[in-house]
């Protein structure tokens, strides 16, 4: 058990080491300190699919941002902070999409500035499969179940010893 | 971690308990214990370094082996291998498998630590990737590893019914599109997922003739390991998680290999609005018994694009596809398809690859691509590389089998309108 325990953590930290590519949903709301759902589907603010990538920024945020003076790049999220930082300090506020909202105003309620909002977006996994939450230790339940266990192997001890004695009495060889 | 179907009220329909600690609150249950064995097999797998999943390698064809079946219980390829596969994968992949006398038990199934049922293959896969992106001016390089795959899958039959599945888990995924395609869990967040990508049950119909219901690989191009390269991207038919629910015919009698497959959606995704609808299929023809060519299609109907969130999208591929090997050393894979996705015009991709074996289970590949996704249907867009006009990249790999069980592959990865890409990627395989 022990050594399945830490098999477990093992690969666990293992996994933890996982993906480290920008996110760049991620740094919208660092600089708006929001905290708006569905990353996936925020990629589309810029992009014109979730995948992301290369020469796929099409979106007018994105061009916006790509254009003078942001002159944006791709994979960097700093430089995305310091252009949304320059963006939003604008005396006359900027609206990609002009829909009359402005685009920090549209970011902030977790809109769309490049577009119609994206609305519910599509669930990954199958519906109703959770995965149940970690319970807190039970100190108590614990205690009792270590005394069960040990009551039980001193049970166990004492009917092996019992049935070891029956069999072989002393003094009685069953060699031939 | 505890897997839990419910419905709308909270009323458990089915769940799976794999994990180590116990939730005094949590409904009781029933259990699944292949379930619990698979999860220990899991964990066994990620501590011994010891899985992996041998792959669809399409250039055995210079070796004569143009039907995938031979090699693998799926008769189109990937995932769990044939006790012929198993042999194969020690004289024909593994380096110093020419001098191979005899199958080794270590080529087998946990190195042959035990030996699986009759009828029933199981296999595993750990993939890790390295990747170092160049810098550009005002950008530094950038130096990232994760790993890419964490698989236990099995296959086994009786008589003519055949079942397969693989059980994965991934780690901090909320932001990616990858993986996701094949979670089970409804959660991701920074949290584990469990996926399975694969998974259905079968009827041979005749020895060369299969029909399955389940999550299946999508029957389109040439089946290849590059999941990222641009004919797999763009047409949505990787082996990653661009499974697909529904029912498939495979046919892989005399000359002919053919899969046809009835698209009814990814149900691993939700709301339904969002699920792709269709036919997939390709016919391959053995021209000779080392040079195959082919044709593929494709046609789907979504409601709503999960990824580009486009209305009533209508996508489709069209292609044709080549295999050849030249001589045992040498094997060229190809694939040109015409594109058309929802809120697009007409697009194409393709690549070419030259596979030189240097030496038994040394391997240096040059792959040429090419993508025009097609010029967005949009007031305002001018054509770009990739998008209205061609872009191209390039791939010079080498990969190396070192022993079975074992492989370390390097790519440079260069595309137009991107940095330099370098690639590690170590690959075990149970």
């Amino acid at each position: 058990m022990r050594v399945a325990l830490a098999a477990a953590g093992v690969a666990s930290a293992w996994l933890t080491s996982a993906h480290a590519t920008p996110d760049y949903p991620a740094v919208i709301d660092a600089v708006l300190g929001t905290n708006c759902p569905q990353p996936l589907s925020r990629c589309l603010i810029c992009h014109v699919t979730a995948k992301g990538g290369q020469g796929t920024a099409e979106q007018r945020f994105a061009k916006k941002l790509r254009g003078s003076p942001y002159n944006l790049e791709g994979n960097e999220p700093r430089a995305l902070s310091s252009a949304l930082e320059q963006l939003f300090s604008l005396p006359v506020p900027s609206d990609s999409d002009d829909d009359g909202e402005s685009d920090e105003d549209e970011l902030l309620r977790c809109g769309n500035p490049s577009g119609e909002d994206f609305g519910v977006g599509p669930e990954y996994g199958c519906d109703g499969a959770h995965l149940a939450p970690r319970a807190e230790p039970d100190g108590a339940l614990g205690a009792l179940a270590l005394g069960v266990s040990g009551l039980l192997v001193h049970v166990a001890r004492r009917r092996s010893a019992r049935g070891k004695t029956r069999a072989a009495p002393p003094g009685r060889s069953t060699a031939r | 971690m505890r897997l839990r179907w419910q419905t709308a009220s909270g009323r458990v329909l089915m769940a799976f308990d794999v994990s180590l600690h116990l939730s005094k609150n949590a409904p009781r249950m029933p259990r699944i214990p292949c379930l619990r064995a698979a999860c220990w097999l899991l964990i066994l797998a990620a501590v011994t370094l010891s899985s992996g999943r041998a792959e669809a390698y399409s250039w055995m064809i210079k070796h004569g082996f143009s039907k995938c079946g031979s090699c693998h219980t799926d008769p189109a390829g990937g995932e769990t291998l044939t006790r012929m596969g198993r042999v194969e994968s020690e004289h024909l992949l593994s380096m110093g498998g020419t001098d191979m006398e005899e199958p080794s038990k270590s080529s087998r199934f946990l190195f042959g630590a035990i030996d699986e049922p009759d009828d029933v293959s199981f296999g595993g896969s750990y993939r890790h990737m390295l990747i170092y992106s160049a810098s550009v001016p005002g950008v530094p390089s950038e130096f990232t590893h994760f790993p890419m795959q964490l698989d236990l899958y099995g296959s086994g039959r009786i008589g003519n019914f055949v079942m397969s599945a693989s059980l994965g888990v991934a780690k901090g995924i909320e932001g990616s599109a990858n993986v996701r395609g094949a979670q089970l869990n409804t959660e991701a967040g920074d949290g584990f997922i469990l996926l399975s990508r694969n998974h259905y049950l079968g009827l041979w119909l005749q020895d060369d003739m299969l029909l399955r219901v389940g999550r299946l690989n999508l029957p389109f191009g040439v089946r290849i390991p590059e999941h990222v390269m641009w004919a797999r991207e763009a047409t949505r038919t990787d082996r990653e998680s661009d499974q697909q629910h529904g029912v498939s015919l495979t046919y892989t009698g005399g000359r002919w290999r053919t899969d046809v497959m009835l698209i009814l959606g990814n149900f691993q995704l939700n709301p339904d609005r969002f699920r792709e609808r269709g036919v997939v299929g390709t016919v391959e023809y053995l021209v000779t018994p080392t040079f195959a060519f082919g044709a593929s299609t494709l046609l789907t109907y979504a409601q709503e694009d999960p990824l580009t969130r486009v209305e009533d999208s209508v996508r489709y591929a069209d292609g044709v596809i080549a295999r050849w090997g030249v001589s045992p050393k040498l094997s060229f894979l190809a694939e040109l398809d015409i594109l058309k996705d929802g809120g697009r015009e007409l697009g194409f991709t393709g690549f070419v690859q030259g596979d030189y074996e240097l030496f038994r289970g040394f391997h240096f590949m040059l792959t040429g691509e090419v993508l025009d996704q097609g010029l967005l249907k949009q007031a305002d867009v001018v054509p770009q590389r990739g998008s209205g006009a061609p872009r191209y990249g390039a791939w010079i790999s080498l990969d190396w089998f070192l022993m079975p069980h074992l492989e370390l592959r390097l790519d440079g990865v260069m595309q137009q309108d991107d940095v330099f890409h370098g690639q590690a990627q170590f690959h075990f395989y149970l």
